[in-house]
């Protein structure tokens, strides 16, 4: 094996890269959500617009209801961490109460507000995460990140992020989510074009401070580092040209979130019981933590949305002003806890299944 | 055009929300501001909340006023819309946790 160059920083183990492994890795930070892309662009494009109706809701039920639910979980299942973040705990679920009783009390007034600003939310929730995971992969794999190549990676996600809002807040006309009907902003048409401009610029822009920085490192560029990029890039643009995509892209995004979210659970619970890394202790740990979320998500989306019917609204009404007071909370509380500066965030990130995988072998001749 | 009436509506109604959520905005960073200076997060994140508050109520009344069409004011709503979700993003920093008291003194000897 040939030395590294003297000041090039160390290249870790390859698999020390991934949480789990290349292959599992890739598939759920955006791998599969490419690979349906395509095929529902081609399906599209050859008149099957929604091949499997009903499979969106289904994956909600399954994947995307659990993982608001895990982030919850995180953030409330210990009083330390309620502790560390007290305002976010206990001060905005009684902010969003409150505008849930607004929007009750005012269905055509607040309740759209609300759902018109968790619809501009939601995707600069997404390429939060993205850019998230984007950091979390270069720093798993010790590729460095200046604050220029921060700068640069971020200016091509907002721009992603822009062209996307913009594109569907030209049309002037009213949209629907659920049965509340909310306008749209109507902004000038030039700035389509202008945000679209601007990913395409920034996307260049991207590549280029990534092969500068892989160059100065002297170090390849791990392909990992590209796929958030790329997934949000089509997420958002095969989103808005086919309908049956971008019903599954809340999917996507929270299969990205659970593998995080559970690597990091599975982390602290190693850590706090004292346990010995086993498969039996990632089974059971994993099938736990998963049956709780399945069962808290569908608390959050399925229960509590038909009992507020009981206060005399439709299922239609509740349901997408539940889903947005549930939905910006969870941005709310991804905000604060996952920040990778947080040594106590950023380092269990750091984990790969084969430390709680791995039977420790008692040592030989030990009494 | 308006597209849904706000119950006992008038011109002068929509301007004062509008003056309201933008006190409120202005309040909210002003709190904010001071929270992070004196290194009180308490009052940063409350500072946080009274700006999305005050945006949203601005917001509200736009979504709703005829001023939505202009390119000015919807390009404005959506830039401050970015903007509120950025600041968001840095809602709470986590608080350190409390250090444990310190252990009980050993008695003196006589």
């Amino acid at each position: 094996m040939a030395a590294a160059a003297p000041g090039t920083p160390p290249l870790p183990d390859r698999r020390g890269i991934y949480f789990v492994n290349g292959w599992v890795d890739v598939a759920l930070v955006g791998g599969l959500s490419v690979l349906a892309g395509l095929i529902l662009w081609g399906l599209d494009a050859r008149g099957h617009p929604d091949p499997v109706p009903g499979l969106a809701f289904f994956l909600g039920w399954l994947v995307n209801w659990p993982h608001f639910s895990a982030s919850s979980y995180r953030l409330y299942h210990s009083k330390s961490n309620i502790a560390q973040y007290p305002v976010t705990a206990l001060g905005i679920p009684f902010l969003m109460l409150a505008v849930v009783i607004g929007a009750f009390s005012s269905p055509l007034t607040v309740a759209p507000t609300l759902v018109k600003l968790f619809l501009l939310w939601s995707p600069f929730h997404f390429m939060g995460q993205s850019v998230g995971i984007t950091l979390l992969y270069a720093r798993r794999s010790g590729f460095p990140v200046g604050r220029l190549d921060r700068a640069v990676y971020s200016g091509f996600f907002y721009a992603s992020y822009l062209s996307v809002v913009v594109s569907k807040e030209v049309d002037p006309s009213l949209g629907v989510f659920g049965g509340v009907l909310y306008p749209r902003l109507g902004l000038p048409g030039w700035m389509a074009t202008a945000t679209q401009i601007a990913v395409i610029l920034y996307g260049a822009l991207f590549l280029l401070q990534l092969g500068r920085t892989a160059l100065g490192a002297r170090r390849p560029i791990p392909p990992i580092l590209l796929l958030p990029a790329v997934t949000q890039l089509l997420w958002f643009e095969i989103g808005r040209r086919v309908p049956s995509y971008d019903q599954m892209v809340p999917f996507f995004h929270a299969l990205q979130y659970l593998l995080i979210a559970w690597a990091m659970q599975l982390k602290e619970r190693l850590a706090a019981s004292g346990a010995v890394g086993s498969k039996s202790f990632v089974l059971w740990e994993s099938s736990k933590w998963y049956l709780l979320n399945l069962v808290g998500g569908a608390l959050l989306f399925g229960l509590i949305p038909r009992a507020a019917t009981r206060l005399g609204f439709a299922l239609e009404f509740t349901q997408p002003v539940l889903f947005a007071a549930i939905q910006i909370h969870h941005f709310f509380v991804d905000g604060v806890i996952w920040k990778l500066r947080n040594p106590n965030v950023g380092n269990p990130l750091l984990f790969r299944l084969e430390e709680a995988w791995k039977t420790e072998e008692p040592a030989r001749g030990a009494a | 055009m308006r597209l849904f009436p706000y119950p006992g509506e008038g011109e002068l109604f929509l301007a004062r929300v509008v003056l309201a959520g933008a006190i409120l905005v202005l309040t909210g960073f002003f709190l904010t501001i001071v929270g992070m200076v004196r290194r009180q997060p308490l009052a940063r994140s409350g500072g946080l909340m009274i700006v999305l508050v005050g945006f949203f109520v601005m917001f509200s009344d736009l979504m709703w006023s005829d001023g939505r069409t202009t390119p000015l004011a919807s390009t404005a709503a959506l830039l401050g819309a970015v903007l509120v979700f950025r600041l968001m993003a840095a809602f709470e920093p986590a608080t350190p946790p409390s250090p444990s008291p310190s252990p009980p003194r050993a008695p003196r000897k006589p």
